[in-house]
C-alpha cells in the first residue's frame, strides 16, 4: 500500500522538480545553489549566484535560450 | 468558455501523449521498423574513466569492483580523474597506482565535466567507458557494453542502472517504478534508432567521437550521446550491461531530478540542432521524451486551473480524479516519512534542505 502511495508522490515530486529546474534556468542559477544557501526563494538579483566563493557556479546557457 | 475547454482538452491530450501515447507509439514503431544492434565478441581496448571528487569512503570499493570486471586486464585502462578532492580520496586512488590505476589530478574543483575532459585526455582505449564512484558494476558490464560497438553505426552505448531497495531486491515502488518505466521507454527508443541520453552510471563511446565538454555542463550523459546522434551515429541501450545503486529517498531523487531537468534546458542552448528535424534524427523522440517531460508540470497546472472553471458533467469527474491524485500524492508524502510531519510541509522542507545533494 505504501509503495502504491509513493507512485503519485514521486510523479508529483518529479513534476515539481521540472518547475524548479525552469526557475534555475531562467534565473541562471546552478541547481546546487538552491540547497547550498538554504533558502527558497532568496530574492537575489538576476544572475547573482548563491554560495559564490563556496564553489557554486552559475548555470551558464550557451547559444541563447 | 470555449477557450477554457480547449485549454483543458489540449493539456489533457498532451499529458496523456507524453506518459502513455508516446510509449505506445514507440511500442508500435519498434515492432514495425526495429533496428537491431549487431553484437560481436571482439575485445577492443577500453578506458574506464571515472570523475571523482570527495569519495574516500566509496572509491576503494569501486576500484576493487573495476579491477574485478570480466575483461582482459591488459585491454582495460582505469583512469581516475580527481576533481579537487580534499577528503583523502587522492590517497585512496594513489594506493591503486601499483595495480595499474592511473590517476589524473586537478588541485582545484572544476566540476565533473572538466574532470571528464582531463580523464579522457589520458585515455588510450578505442572505447571510453564512463562511470561514477557510487554505483557497483556487474562483472560482465564492460563486455556487454563493448559488444554493441561491433555495429559500426553505434557511436555510444548506455548500460542499465538497476535501483535496489533496502532488502537488496529491485526497487518496485515510487522512484523505482518511475525509473523502470523510464528504462522501458529508453529500450524502445534504442530499438527504433537511439535512446535520448545515456545512464551516467555506465555508458561508453568510441573515443574518436569524443569532444571536450564545456566545463559547466550539467548533463554529460545526455550531451555526449546527443552529440554523437547529431553526428549520425546511434546511441543504444544495452540492458545486459548493469550498474547497481540504492533507491534514494524521494527528496534526494528530487534534487537529482532538478539537476537533470535544468541540464535539459542547458542542453537546448548547447545543441540547438536538437530542435531541428533536419539535423536531429531522433527529433520526434527528443521532443516527446525530453521536451514533453519539461512541459508536463505546466500542462498539469493548466489542466487543474481550467478544470476549476468547468464544474459540470464529465468535467466534475475529471476534477474529482485530479483531487484524488493529489490527495494520494500527499498521503504518499506522509507515508515516505513515516507520517511524522504533514505532507503540506514537504515542498518547503525539500527546498530548504541545507545539505548538498549527492
Amino acid at each position: 500500500m505504501k509503495r502504491l502511495l509513493l507512485i503519485p508522490y514521486a510523479v508529483v515530486l518529479m513534476n515539481w522538480a521540472a518547475i524548479t529546474a525552469l526557475y534555475c534556468f531562467l534565473r541562471r542559477r546552478s541547481p546546487e545553489s538552491l540547497w547550498r544557501d538554504g533558502g527558497w526563494p532568496t530574492g537575489r538579483r538576476r544572475g547573482e549566484v548563491a554560495g559564490r566563493g563556496g564553489g557554486a557556479r552559475e548555470l551558464s546557457v550557451r547559444g541563447g535560450a | 468558455m470555449i477557450a477554457i475547454e480547449a485549454a483543458f482538452w489540449l493539456s489533457l491530450l498532451l499529458v496523456a501523449y507524453v506518459y502513455a501515447g508516446y510509449p505506445l507509439l514507440l511500442a508500435v514503431w519498434s515492432r514495425w521498423r526495429p533496428r537491431p544492434v549487431e553484437r560481436g565478441g571482439a575485445e577492443p581496448t577500453v578506458s574506464l574513466v571515472m570523475a571523482v571528487r570527495n569519495e574516500r569512503e566509496r572509491l576503494e570499493r569501486k576500484l576493487e569492483n573495476c579491477l574485478a570486471l570480466d575483461y582482459p586486464p591488459e585491454k582495460l585502462q582505469i583512469v581516475v580523474s580527481l576533481d579537487g578532492s580534499c577528503d583523502g580520496t587522492a590517497g585512496v586512488a594513489a594506493r591503486y597506482a601499483a595495480r595499474g590505476v592511473e590517476v589524473v589530478r586537478s588541485e582545484r574543483h572544476r566540476g565533473k565535466a572538466a574532470a571528464l575532459n582531463s580523464g579522457v585526455a589520458a585515455a588510450r582505449g578505442e572505447i571510453v567507458l564512463f562511470c561514477d564512484a557510487r554505483q557497483r558494476l556487474d562483472p560482465g558490464a564492460v563486455r556487454e557494453l563493448v559488444a554493441c560497438f561491433t555495429d559500426p553505426s553505434v557511436g555510444a552505448a548506455s548500460g542499465e542502472l538497476v535501483l535496489l531497495d533496502d532488502s537488496g531486491g529491485v526497487a518496485a515502488g515510487g522512484v523505482g517504478l518511475y525509473w523502470r518505466y523510464e528504462k522501458v521507454v529508453r529500450a524502445m527508443e534504442s530499438r527504433v534508432h537511439s535512446a535520448v541520453g545515456a545512464t551516467g552510471a555506465l555508458y561508453a563511446i568510441r573515443r574518436e567521437l569524443w569532444a571536450p565538454l564545456p566545463e559547466d555542463t550539467l548533463l554529460d550523459d545526455v550531451l555526449v550521446p546527443m552529440r554523437i546522434v547529431l553526428a549520425g551515429r546511434r546511441t543504444v541501450f544495452e540492458p545486459a550491461a548493469r550498474a547497481y545503486d540504492r533507491e534514494a529517498p524521494p527528496e534526494l531523487e528530487f534534487a537529482r531530478k532538478v539537476r537533470t531537468l535544468a541540464g535539459n534546458f542547458q542542453l537546448l542552448g548547447l545543441l540547438p540542432g536538437l530542435l531541428s528535424p533536419r539535423s536531429n534524427p531522433v527529433f520526434v523522440q527528443f521532443v516527446s521524451h525530453k521536451l514533453g517531460r519539461l512541459a508536463v508540470p505546466h500542462l498539469l497546472i493548466v489542466l487543474l486551473v481550467s478544470n476549476l472553471f468547468l464544474l459540470e458533467g464529465v468535467y466534475l469527474v475529471f476534477l474529482a480524479g485530479q483531487c484524488a491524485w493529489y490527495l494520494l500524492a500527499s498521503a504518499g508524502a506522509i507515508a515516505a516519512r513515516g507520517g511524522e510531519r504533514p505532507a503540506a510541509e514537504a515542498p518547503a522542507r525539500i527546498l530548504q534542505r541545507r545539505q548538498r545533494p549527492t
